[in-house]
C-alpha cells in the first residue's frame, strides 16, 4: 500500500482544504513533516488513522471535536478527510466524512466512509463494503504498527503485547478469505450428505443426515469458539499481568514497604515507651534515696558552718573544758602551781575561763551533727555517678522515642497518602480477571472435550448413513464426492498451520536480525506460543526490564520486520492465501525516547525496509546528522505553520531552519486561527 | 535450512501444484471468488459459479486416479 495524498476538510485544527502529497518513489520513499508542539503531527497521523478504522491513537484528546472550530462558527458542521491510495497496483480513494448534526453510523465519532476503485481512469461507485476492503488490505490490528505514535502510546507503554499479533499475522496473511472459503466447503459436504440420505427410501437416512450435519455444524462452531477464546484469553492474561503490575507499582514498592516500616516502628515505640515507663519508678527511687542528700547538701555546708561559727568561735580549745576549770577552781590552785585565793585578781580571771571554756555535751551533739552533716555530703557526692546515669538513660531513650514517634507519623500520612481506593478496585479488577480467565480456561476444556465427542459422533453417524443407503452407483459417486470435499478441508487447513508456523518463525528470526541492527546489547527475543507476543529476554533467558526505549525500538523491530517479511511475501505467489500489504509507516515523534545514536541507526534503516516511510518531527527532534543520512531518501518534505488572529506579543516566532532555508512555523495577527501545509521545495 | 530458503521451496512447490493438483486448483478459485467478494466486485451467480468450481474439480479428481487411492 503507497499512501499518494492528503486531503483534510475542516478536520481539527486544518481549517478548510489542507492537501499533503506523500513521497512515492521507490528509491525517494520518506516523507518529513516538519511541526512544533501542538500545531498538529497527532493530528494529521490521527486523521490517517481515523480516515481508514474511524478510530484514533490512545493519546488523541478530545475525540469527539473533530470540526474544525473557525469552520464551526461561519455555521458549518462537517469535516472530512480523504486519502489517494494504492494498493497492489490498484488505485482507491477513501473518504470519512464526520457531520456533528447527523447520525451517518452506529458510532457517532466514526462517521461515514466509502472507499472508490479506480477504473479506467475515473473513481467507481463506492464499494460495498468499505470496512471489510480496508481490513482485507491492512487489517486494523496492524494499524499500531504502521500508523506509530513514538511517545506514550500504547505499543511503547506495554510493548507489543497489547496487540495480538498472532491474530494480525493471520488477518495479513487473508486468512479471512481462506476461513470463508472452509465455510463454503463444509456447506457443500451438508448437501453432499443430504443427496446421500436421500437415496434411502426408506427415510431413517434422513434423520441420519440431519443429525450430521447438526453435529458438524457443533463441530464448526466449536472450533470457531475455541479460536475465539484461544484468541480472548492471551489478552485476559495480558490484563491481568498489567492489573498485577500496577498493582505491584503501588502495593509491593510503597505500601508493603511503608507497612512494614511502620509495623516495625509500632514495635520499636512500644518497646522505647516501656522503657520509658520503667525508668520513672527509678528516678522516683533515686529522688527517695537522694533527694535529701541532693537538695540538703548546700544547707548542710551552711549549718555546719553556722555551727562552727556560733559554737565554737572564741572557745578554749580541748582540754580547757568547763570539768577541767571547775576542777582548777575547786582545789584553789592553777595549773602552774600558784595558789588561787577567791576574790583574788587570778582567781577572778580563772573563773572568768568558764565563760568560754568547752562544753562536752555541746561538743558531744555537735559530733553528732557533723556526723549526719558528712553523711549527707558523702551520700550526696555517691548519688551523683547514679543520678547521672538514670538521668543520661532516662533522656537516651525519650529521645529514640520521639524520633520513632515523629517517624510513625511521617510513614502515616505516607500511607494515607496513597491510593488506596485505586488499590482496591485494582484489587476487584484483579479477582475479576482472575475469575473470567479461570471460567475461560474451563470453557475452552469444556469445548475441547465437547469437540472430540461431537467429531467421534458426527463419525458414526457418518457410518451409520453409509450403513443406511443403498449401496447404488449412485453412492459411490457421492461417498467419492464427500471424500473429495474431505480433501479440500484437509489440505486447507494444513496449508494454512504451515503457513502460519513458517511465518511465525521467520518473523521471529527477522525481529532477532532487526534488534541487532538497532540495539547496541545482545538482547534475544521469546515469543509467546498462543499469541505470539515478544519480549525481550538476556542471554541467560530472563526478561529484560523494558523501558520506554527498548518498548519503542522493539516495535520498530516488529514493525520493520513485518514491513519486510510483507514486501518478500508479495513475491510468494501462493494461491490460497493473500499476498500480504505493505502498509506505509507513519510515525509521529518517532524519537522522542532514543537515544542520539539509535535515532540515527533507525533513521537510516527504516526507509530501506518500508515500502514508504513518515516522519513527523518537532524541530527538537530533528537533528541535522539525521537529516544527512536520511536526505537522498527525502521525497517530500513540508512544515505544518501555525497561524494565530492573536498579536505576538511577548512570544517568540517559530522558525525552522532546514538545510540552510528559514521556515516560519509561527503567524500572528492573521485573518484566523489555522495550520496550514507548507511544501518545502 | 534456511526459513526464506523455506519458503522459496515451498513457494516452488505450490506453483507447481498450483498447475497440477486438482484440489489446489479448485481451492485457489474458491479463494479467487471470495476475494472478488471481499474486495467489493460484485460476483454475480456467485452459487453458481462456485458449484461448478466444485463440480468440475470432482471430475478432474476422478481422473487424477486419486479417488481410487483413498479407498
Amino acid at each position: 500500500m503507497l499512501l499518494r495524498r492528503i486531503k483534510l476538510k475542516n478536520f481539527r485544527q486544518y481549517y478548510d482544504v489542507v492537501s499533503i502529497e506523500f513521497a512515492c518513489d521507490p528509491e525517494k520513499n520518506v516523507t518529513i513533516i516538519h511541526a512544533e508542539n501542538g500545531v498538529g503531527k497527532t493530528a494529521l497521523l490521527n486523521a490517517i488513522k481515523w480516515c481508514f478504522y474511524g478510530s484514533f491513537t490512545k493519546n488523541f484528546r478530545n475525540p469527539d471535536k473533530l470540526v474544525n472550530f473557525e469552520a464551526e462558527k461561519e455555521g458549518k458542521t462537517s469535516c472530512s478527510v480523504e486519502i489517494e491510495f494504492n494498493n497492489d497496483g490498484d488505485e482507491f480513494l477513501i473518504i470519512r466524512r464526520f457531520d456533528s448534526l447527523g447520525r451517518l453510523s452506529k458510532a457517532v465519532q466514526a462517521g461515514e466512509v466509502n472507499v472508490y476503485k479506480m477504473v479506467d481512469g475515473t473513481w467507481s461507485g463506492a464499494l460495498p463494503d468499505p470496512e471489510l476492503v480496508v481490513n482485507g488490505m491492512l487489517p486494523e490490528e496492524m494499524a499500531d504498527y504502521f500508523f506509530f505514535q513514538g511517545e506514550g502510546s500504547n505499543a511503547v507503554e506495554t510493548g507489543n503485547r497489547g496487540i495480538n499479533l498472532a491474530r494480525s499475522i493471520r488477518n495479513i496473511l487473508g486468512f479471512k478469505v481462506a476461513e470463508s472459503v472452509q465455510d463454503i466447503i463444509n456447506k457443500k459436504r451438508n448437501s453432499i450428505n443430504k443427496r446421500i440420505a436421500a437415496l434411502d427410501t426408506s427415510g431413517q437416512a434422513q434423520k441420519v443426515a440431519e443429525d450430521v450435519e447438526r453435529l458438524n455444524g457443533k463441530v464448526v462452531e466449536l472450533e470457531k469458539d475455541i479460536a475465539r477464546l484461544n484468541d480472548l484469553i492471551p489478552s485476559l492474561e495480558f490484563d491481568l499481568e498489567m492489573v498485577v503490575s500496577e498493582l505491584s507499582k503501588i502495593s509491593h514498592a510503597e505500601l508493603s514497604s511503608l507497612s512494614k516500616e511502620e509495623k516495625e516502628l509500632e514495635a520499636l515505640k512500644s518497646k522505647l515507651a516501656s522503657q520509658v515507663r520503667n525508668i520513672q519508678p527509678k528516678k522516683y527511687d533515686l529522688i527517695r534515696r537522694f533527694g535529701w542528700a541532693v537538695f540538703g547538701r548546700e544547707f548542710a555546708d551552711e549549718s555546719l558552718e553556722f555551727i562552727d561559727e556560733s559554737t565554737l568561735k572564741g572557745r578554749l580549745p580541748e582540754p580547757y573544758n568547763k570539768t577541767f576549770i571547775n576542777d582548777i577552781i575547786a582545789a584553789s590552785k592553777c595549773i602552774c602551781g600558784s595558789d588561787l585565793h577567791p576574790g583574788s585578781s587570778a582567781y577572778i580571771n580563772v573563773a572568768r575561763l568558764l565563760e568560754k571554756a568547752a562544753n562536752p555535751a555541746l561538743q558531744s551533739r555537735l559530733g553528732a551533727i557533723r556526723s549526719q552533716i558528712q553523711e549527707i555530703k558523702t551520700l550526696n557526692e555517691l548519688s551523683q555517678g547514679t543520678i547521672k546515669d538514670v538521668l543520661n538513660n532516662a533522656s537516651l531513650v525519650e529521645g529514640q522515642l520521639q524520633s520513632v514517634t515523629n517517624k510513625l507519623e511521617l510513614v502515616k500520612k505516607k500511607i494515607k497518602d496513597i491510593p488506596v481506593d485505586m488499590i482496591a478496585q485494582l484489587q476487584s479488577k484483579k479477582e475479576k480477571i482472575q475469575g473470567d480467565l479461570n471460567r475461560q480456561n474451563q470453557m475452552l476444556g469444556g469445548y475441547i472435550s465437547q469437540h472430540e465427542a461431537a467429531q467421534k459422533n458426527y463419525e458414526s453417524r457418518r457410518n451409520e448413513l453409509k450403513r443406511l443407503t443403498p449401496n447404488s452407483e449412485v453412492l459411490g459417486e457421492l461417498e467419492i464426492y464427500i471424500q473429495y470435499v474431505n480433501e479440500l478441508a484437509e489440505t486447507l487447513q494444513q496449508h494454512l498451520s504451515k503457513t502460519e508456523r513458517l511465518v511465525r518463525e521467520h518473523i521471529a528470526s527477522k525481529v532477532n536480525s532487526m534488534m541487532r541492527s538497532f540495539s547496541r546489547h545482545s538482547y534475544q527475543i521469546r515469543i509467546s506460543e498462543k499469541d505470539f507476543s515478544i519480549v525481550l529476554v538476556n542471554n541467560d533467558g530472563t526478561q529484560v526490564g523494558q523501558g520506554d526505549g527498548l518498548n519503542l525500538l522493539l516495535n520498530l523491530s516488529i514493525t520493520a520486520a513485518l514491513i519486510e517479511f510483507v514486501r518478500e511475501r508479495q513475491s510468494v505467489r501462493d494461491p490460497l492465501l493473500a499476498s500480504a500489504t505493505a502498509a506505509p509507516l507513519v510515525i509521529d515523534a518517532p524519537f522522542g525516547v532514543l537515544d542520539d545514536s539509535y535515532r540515527n541507526v533507525v533513521v537510516s534503516n527504516l526507509p530501506k525496509h518500508a515500502e514508504q516511510v513518515m516522519f513527523f518531527v518537532s524541530s527538537s527532534q530533528w537533528r541535522d546528522e539525521m537529516d544527512l543520512v536520511i536526505r537522498d531518501r527525502i521525497g517530500s518534505e513540508y512544515c505544518l505553520v501555525l497561524e494565530e488572529r492573536a498579536e505576538q506579543g511577548d512570544r517568540k516566532v517559530d522558525i525552522f531552519n532546514i538545510r540552510g532555508k528559514e521556515v516560519i512555523a509561527s503567524r500572528y495577527g492573521c485573518e484566523r486561527d489555522r495550520v496550514l501545509a507548507k511544501e518545502i521545495i | 535450512m534456511d526459513i526464506l530458503k523455506q519458503l522459496a521451496a515451498i513457494k516452488e512447490s505450490e506453483e507447481i501444484k498450483r498447475d497440477n493438483d486438482v484440489v489446489f486448483r479448485v481451492l485457489s478459485s474458491l479463494i479467487r471468488i471470495e476475494k472478488e467478494a471481499m474486495y467489493g466486485v460484485r460476483v454475480s451467480n456467485k452459487t453458481a459459479r462456485i458449484d461448478k468450481i466444485f463440480d468440475d474439480g470432482f471430475d478432474r479428481y476422478k481422473e487424477s486416479g486419486r479417488a481410487s487411492s483413498k479407498d
